[in-house]
């Protein structure tokens, strides 16, 4: 497809003006990690942080994955294709994300063999069960709105002010590989991705559809920011306190190996 | 086990006293709001409506005044009761902070979270304060944190001196609030929906408004939530409280009284959020509007503090 130059115009204007909705989205500049600068977090925080954020890494590819099939072109899936070859390691030293992200875990202070034996936030299970939702159930464009700018636009500016608290915390540039990774990785998948977009964005209808994915996996990240706070608060005075002096219960909350075990996600082939 | 120490642990609020966190001082408010929503460009639009709203109100608050006012209270009716405990004060957001505070603590020490309910985002956050102090000092020079006061949301004391603060605003406007032309606002912080699902906040100030309510004889009463952030894009606590004026007025309430019943003091929310803006509503609405000031230094909720203190102090005496 040939575009004219009123028409690029317009759905590159529409692509800066959805950059800069991502950039001010409250999930985005969430003050746990706006805090980070000026109210250093310890190590024990990031381990909590750790536990609950290893699920959403460990899930990226398989919401990637099912969008895959329903991409419509093959310019659609030679982006997604690209970023999950990433995903998959190959610049990474052959360490899918996952892995990778394991060794900060470890240097956090969470145990070879534990990472998925954490009780998780509600809002944790919310944010993987809305993409994978969204990923398959909602129009396509609306799970590359979510995948696409929802990730890979607003994760360079979340992981900025996290690495920022990684390294005040005392963790050493090789521990924090996982999160600086992803400052030049997503760089590249975010400018892919503005390419791939464009074509998608001459009808209104469309940026809609992509704006209301990226807002809804925005909106997940801010209340699963929440889940965050609310753990690593509540850890932190499990700590040191006897039982029943914080505010909080983590009662019925899964482990990300329960909810392995128990979830089903149905994959369907669209017209 | 010899309880020496009080910690008094609170959300706080600025003052004149300069953070040291800027080159240049953009101003005390600026940086307690910046301080809470962190140093980031995408709040920016948030945190320079909350410091007008500090403005409005001459640039500073009276949290820290206030709240050292009652621990000192709370320390003198304690002494009175025979318990000669060492006072400190600290606080999560402004100075002197909770978690330097600590190295001056000389002994075994319990902590009295200034919160009437509990969420992760007060209660444990101003503990998670306290462990950092902790983990800061040297095991040698680490004092004893031996226990946490009770809260006391559904306490008789801090009932009573809201129910008498509630009679003292109805009675500005000539407000009967046993008739249902009056209508109750019992005010509370938005809290978001993520803390709310582990936590029993929102239980506890509906359990702390129905006794209040009861206390005061209201029959047209309803919570309403207040401060949510303008910019978050989730789902806070509701009803709000403009709704919440709009739906008693419409429920036929011809005069309006507000009471902070989540709050301890009266703070820049309290004072702006609930006292200007609530009014402002309620003006637009045509309805007389009072709003009522908080627990503050009310004689019962001071001694309501130093009852639940002596109570830990009792318990962990028995438990040693």
């Amino acid at each position: 497809m040939t575009l004219t130059l009123e028409q690029e115009k317009e759905a590159r204007q529409f692509l800066s003006d959805l950059r800069q909705e991502i950039k001010n989205h409250a999930g985005v500049g969430h003050s746990i990690l706006g805090r980070m600068k000026t109210d250093p977090r310890s190590r024990f925080d990031f381990k909590v942080l750790a536990g609950q954020h290893f699920p959403l890494v460990g899930n990226f590819c398989a919401y990637m994955e099912l969008l895959l099939i329903n991409a419509p072109d093959s310019e659609a899936k030679c982006w997604l294709a690209k970023v999950l070859v990433d995903e998959y390691g190959e610049r990474s030293d052959g360490e899918d994300h996952a892995e990778h992200y394991k060794k900060f875990m470890h240097a956090a202070g969470i145990k070879p063999g534990e990472e998925d034996i954490i009780p998780l936030h509600p809002e944790v299970v919310n944010f993987i069960r809305e993409h994978y939702r969204v990923a398959t159930e909602e129009p396509f464009l609306v799970g590359l709105g979510a995948l696409g700018p929802g990730h890979e636009w607003s994760i360079p500016a979340m992981f900025e002010l996290a690495v920022a608290g990684l390294r005040k915390a005392g963790f050493s540039e090789e521990e924090i590989g996982y999160w600086t990774l992803h400052l030049e990785q997503d760089q590249d998948h975010g400018a892919w991705l503005e390419e791939a977009l464009v074509k998608y964005c001459l009808e209104p209808a469309n940026r809609e559809l992509i704006r209301r994915g990226a807002l809804l996996s925005l909106d997940a990240r801010e209340r699963f920011w929440w889940g965050v706070t609310d753990k690593i608060a509540s850890e932190s005075t499990k700590k040191n306190l006897p039982p029943g002096v914080t505010a909080t219960s983590s009662e019925g909350q899964l482990t990300l190996r329960e909810l392995r075990a128990k979830w089903h996600v149905e994959a369907r082939l669209k017209e | 086990m010899a309880v020496s120490n009080l910690m008094v642990a609170a959300f706080g609020g600025p003052t004149e006293e300069c953070c040291g966190k800027h080159a240049e001082c953009p101003g005390q408010a600026f940086c307690f709001v910046n301080g809470i929503f962190g140093d980031n460009p995408a709040r920016r639009a948030r945190v320079d409506e909350v410091v007008e709203h500090y403005k409005h109100l001459g640039g500073f608050s009276k949290f820290n005044e206030i709240t050292q006012a009652q621990a000192e209270a709370v320390q003198a009716e304690l002494r009175k009761r025979g318990y000669d405990l060492k006072l400190t004060v600290g606080y999560d957001h402004w100075l002197p902070h909770i978690a330097d505070q600590i190295e001056k603590v000389d002994g075994d020490f319990v902590v009295l979270v200034m919160a009437p309910h509990q969420s992760s985002i007060s209660w444990d956050a101003y503990l998670r304060r306290v462990s950092e102090g902790l983990d800061k000092l040297d095991e040698s020079s680490r004092p004893k944190w031996v226990g946490v006061v009770d809260p006391f949301w559904n306490k008789p004391g801090f009932v009573d001196a809201l129910a008498e603060r509630i009679k003292a605003a109805a009675k500005a406007i000539d407000a009967d609030l046993t008739n249902s032309a009056t209508g109750l606002v019992l005010s509370a912080h938005a809290v978001p929906m993520p803390v709310v699902k582990t936590s029993k906040y929102v239980e506890q100030i509906k359990e702390t408004a129905e006794l209040v309510a009861s206390k005061v004889g209201a029959t047209n009463w309803m919570v309403g939530y207040q401060s949510a952030p303008s910019d978050s894009k989730i789902d806070w606590t509701t009803p709000y409280l403009d709704r919440v004026i709009e739906e008693l007025k419409e429920g036929g309430a011809q005069k309006i009284v507000a009471a902070p019943i989540g709050f301890l003091c009266d703070n820049v929310e309290v004072l702006y959020d609930l006292g200007v803006e609530g009014k402002q509503k309620a003006d637009e609405l045509g309805v007389p509007f009072a709003a009522a000031e908080a627990v503050n230094t009310h004689p019962a909720f001071i001694k309501q503090l130093a009852d639940n203190v002596e109570a830990k102090l009792k318990e962990l005496a028995v438990a040693s």
